[in-house]
């Protein structure tokens, strides 16, 4: 088990949401969108540019820039993240 | 259960008579998260034409209407805006939740709620239950795209849910009109006090989003709810159109063929359309006696308004060509393409959503920005969507590169030069709103910038029934402007047309009171490779963009020398290539429409910002024209 950033994460992994670093009014509505601790999030794709990437997270399909994500920090079941790679 | 009522009612009797109490039932809200499908559901009960789309934030304002079908004809129903929670972070939010507490002026509190939620994603949405419910006040839920769920693989059962939630519950499909009966039932129950009787059920003490969050999925794991499998559909759809080199390809080739299209299919039908009207004219001309009546209508109302109305066609096309990209929920994937853009001007990738809607109109962008949370982002997208190429720009845009630009083709026919003048004008639209954006981030909007977060929904067929109601309001709107504004306008600068009267005749067009005027601003213009006639257009069209092209088609119908040529020749033989292409770009960029600045007036609460938007854009227009004329004129 490993923690990591969800910005470092692969594309095609998933991971389970740990904790999120961020102000109130954003977590809140992240937390509204299915981003809280516990939760299954999948590493969809990114868009053309690289960044803003795409979340899979409880059923539904998220956009989250990178400056974003990197606050929100995922436990790996296995050795995907970027650096282990 | 023997109940065939088609509400899942959670008590295990339902009690045959009621007890015979007026009903003090008036209000119903409507609630529930972004994109769950209110205004589909309220247009439907309502009859009414509220905007939907597929992405979230369409609905930005509370809209009220009478309930129809249901046997009564005293209750209202209130759409509101798409919210999570009852807490407020941005603007549209706030307007729910004053709706909700009865502190919107003006707006009766709800004494009942239909609250609707989006079966497909249950365990989200259900978080949304617990604080409508702590309310108190009578509530359906209406799970809603149940066609959806079945056709996915999802399960749920309706009156475990409602058990468990101690309020009726009932799979709808508001799209496709199913499931709606449960709505009088409950609100007959509601009027009768039956709903007292319910059981109270346990709620979330504290809440957060964490503990409803896990409330709601105690619920949905007792109810045995499945989560429907992922659109397959949609990953494969997004794999393609968020490609890394075929995703921006794939955007560039959509905005490519809508000019393409309005051009090469639009054109000959405004030709057309141009030809039938003009025939009707000369028809409708030979039936009035031939005297000052005659000349009235025929110059004074006919020509103007006839000018404008040959672009429905255009028109129409555009908003065909809108409605498929809003309703499809590409919208959502062309914003998270533009977004490394939008952040390089520090904007928040949330303006995209406003700003692509300013493609249509500024009004309704301005007011969809009050999904923007952070103030200064939202003021800064306000100043900047007036910008971006709404479609009252189509017909001067159209009417001057038709008569100026050569149809050239290119690549074997697909590619038009008229069609890429077109794009052009669109561009430097854009790239005008981007450097304004720019400036007012290294100057006065240093803030902290909102995250950029946005739900991507699932791709949907466009109906032909939305897309045609679409059409529909839309062509009304622009004939009912036509009618009105564009008549008015164009009528007052024929009455100046044709004063002074001298003994009893209507003076000429070179001597009347118009003609004074034009000829006194046009010094000011003519480094721009305008004329008088142009100059008179540019001030009658302050009102709206449309106008000028009413007022030319007026102005020239008057004049000697062109009113048997039709518009397009008149302009040739009037004005340069420069001066016209001086002409869009003076449009590309000014603020020629009052509705804008009596919106952004609204939305600020002060005449501030648009008189400070007013001054800029003019400044900036009446430059880019100047420059576009000079340089035309020194190069050819």
């Amino acid at each position: 088990m490993n923690v990591l950033a969800l910005s470092d994460a692969k594309v095609g992994s998933t991971g389970v949401v740990e904790r999120i670093e961020l102000p109130d009014e954003v977590s809140d509505y992240l937390a509204h969108l299915g981003f809280l601790p516990g939760t299954k999030v999948e590493i969809l794709r990114h868009a053309p540019a690289g960044d803003p990437r795409v979340y899979r997270i409880d059923g539904i399909e998220v956009g989250l820039r990178n400056e974003t994500a990197r606050h929100i920090f995922l436990t790996l079941p296995s050795e995907t993240s970027e650096e282990a790679a | 259960m023997s109940c065939h009522s088609s509400v899942a009612e959670p008590m295990e009797e339902t009690p045959v008579s009621a007890p015979g109490a007026p009903s003090r039932l008036r209000t119903v809200a409507l609630v529930g998260p972004p994109n769950c499908g209110k205004s589909t559901l309220f247009n439907r009960l309502t009859g009414m034409r509220q905007k939907v789309a597929n992405y979230p934030g369409v609905t930005v304002e509370h809209h009220s209407g009478r309930m129809k079908g249901i046997g009564r004809n005293d209750l209202t129903l209130i759409d509101l805006p798409g919210i999570y929670s009852l807490a407020t972070y941005s603007e549209d939010a706030r307007v729910a939740v004053d709706v909700l507490t009865g502190k919107m002026p003006g707006v009766p509190k709800p004494d009942s709620i239909l609250l609707i939620l989006d079966v497909t994603h249950l365990n989200r949405q259900l978080m949304l239950a617990a604080p409508v419910f702590s309310m108190g006040l009578p509530t359906l839920v209406l799970l809603n795209m149940a066609d959806q769920l079945e056709a996915r693989g999802g399960k749920i059962d309706p009156l475990g849910l409602a058990r468990e939630l101690g309020h009726p519950v009932a799979l709808i499909s508001a799209a496709q009109g199913k499931g709606l009966e449960a709505i009088p039932e409950f609100l007959l129950r509601a009027s009768m006090h039956l709903d007292e009787r319910l059981r109270p059920v346990q709620l979330p003490v504290l809440q957060s989003a964490a503990s409803c969050r896990s409330w709601a999925s105690q619920v949905t794991g007792r109810t045995k709810y499945q989560t429907p499998a992922a659109s397959l559909w949609t990953r494969r759809l997004d794999s393609l159109l968020l490609h890394r080199i075929f995703g921006p390809l794939f955007f560039l080739a959509v905005v490519v063929a809508v000019f393409q299209v309005v051009f090469s299919l639009g054109q000959p039908l405004s030709d057309g359309l141009g030809t039938l009207l003009t025939h009707a004219g000369a028809r409708a001309a030979l039936l009035l006696p031939d005297n000052w009546l005659r000349v009235m209508l025929r110059d004074g109302l006919w020509n103007g308004v006839q000018s404008v109305l040959v672009f429905l066609p255009q028109i129409l096309l555009l908003f065909l060509f809108i409605g498929v990209l809003e309703d499809s929920g590409y919208l959502a994937r062309a914003a998270l393409i533009a977004d490394r853009v939008m952040r390089s001007i520090g904007l928040n990738g949330k303006a995209f959503i406003p700003l692509l809607s300013a493609y249509a109109c500024a009004v309704p962008a301005i007011m969809a920005t009050r999904t923007i949370e952070n103030k200064r982002e939202r003021v800064a997208t306000i100043l900047i969507a007036p910008f971006m190429t709404c479609s009252a720009r189509l017909p001067i845009y159209t009417l001057i590169i038709a008569a100026f630009i050569p149809d050239q083709r290119f690549l074997g026919g697909v590619l038009g030069l008229r069609a890429l003048t077109m794009l052009g004008l669109y561009v430097i639209g854009f790239l005008a709103a981007l450097l304004t954006a720019k400036m007012l981030n290294s100057s006065v909007m240093k803030a902290s910038h909102a995250p950029f977060i946005l739900e991507l929904p699932q791709y949907r067929w466009p109906t032909f029934k939305s897309l045609g109601f679409r059409l529909y309001d839309r062509g009304k709107l622009f004939l009912h402007k036509a009618g009105t504004v564009i008549l008015a306008v164009t009528f007052l600068v024929w009455v100046f047309s044709v004063l002074p009267i001298h003994g009893g005749q209507f003076s000429d067009l070179s001597s009347s009171m118009i003609a004074h005027l034009g000829r006194w601003i046009e010094p000011a213009i003519r480094p721009l490779g305008f004329n008088w006639k142009i100059g008179v257009g540019l001030l009658s069209s302050v009102v709206a963009r449309e106008v000028i092209v009413g007022t030319l088609g007026t102005l020239y119908g008057v004049d000697p020398a062109t009113h048997a040529l039709g518009l397009q020749a008149a302009l040739r033989h009037d004005i340069t290539l420069g001066g016209a292409l001086a002409l869009v770009v003076f449009f590309a960029f000014a603020m020629q429409c009052t509705s804008t600045l009596v919106v952004v007036r609204r939305e600020t609460n002060s005449w501030k910002l648009p008189a400070l938007q007013f001054a800029y854009m003019t400044t900036v227009a009446y430059v880019a024209a100047l420059l576009t004329n000079q340089l035309i004129l020194h190069l050819l």
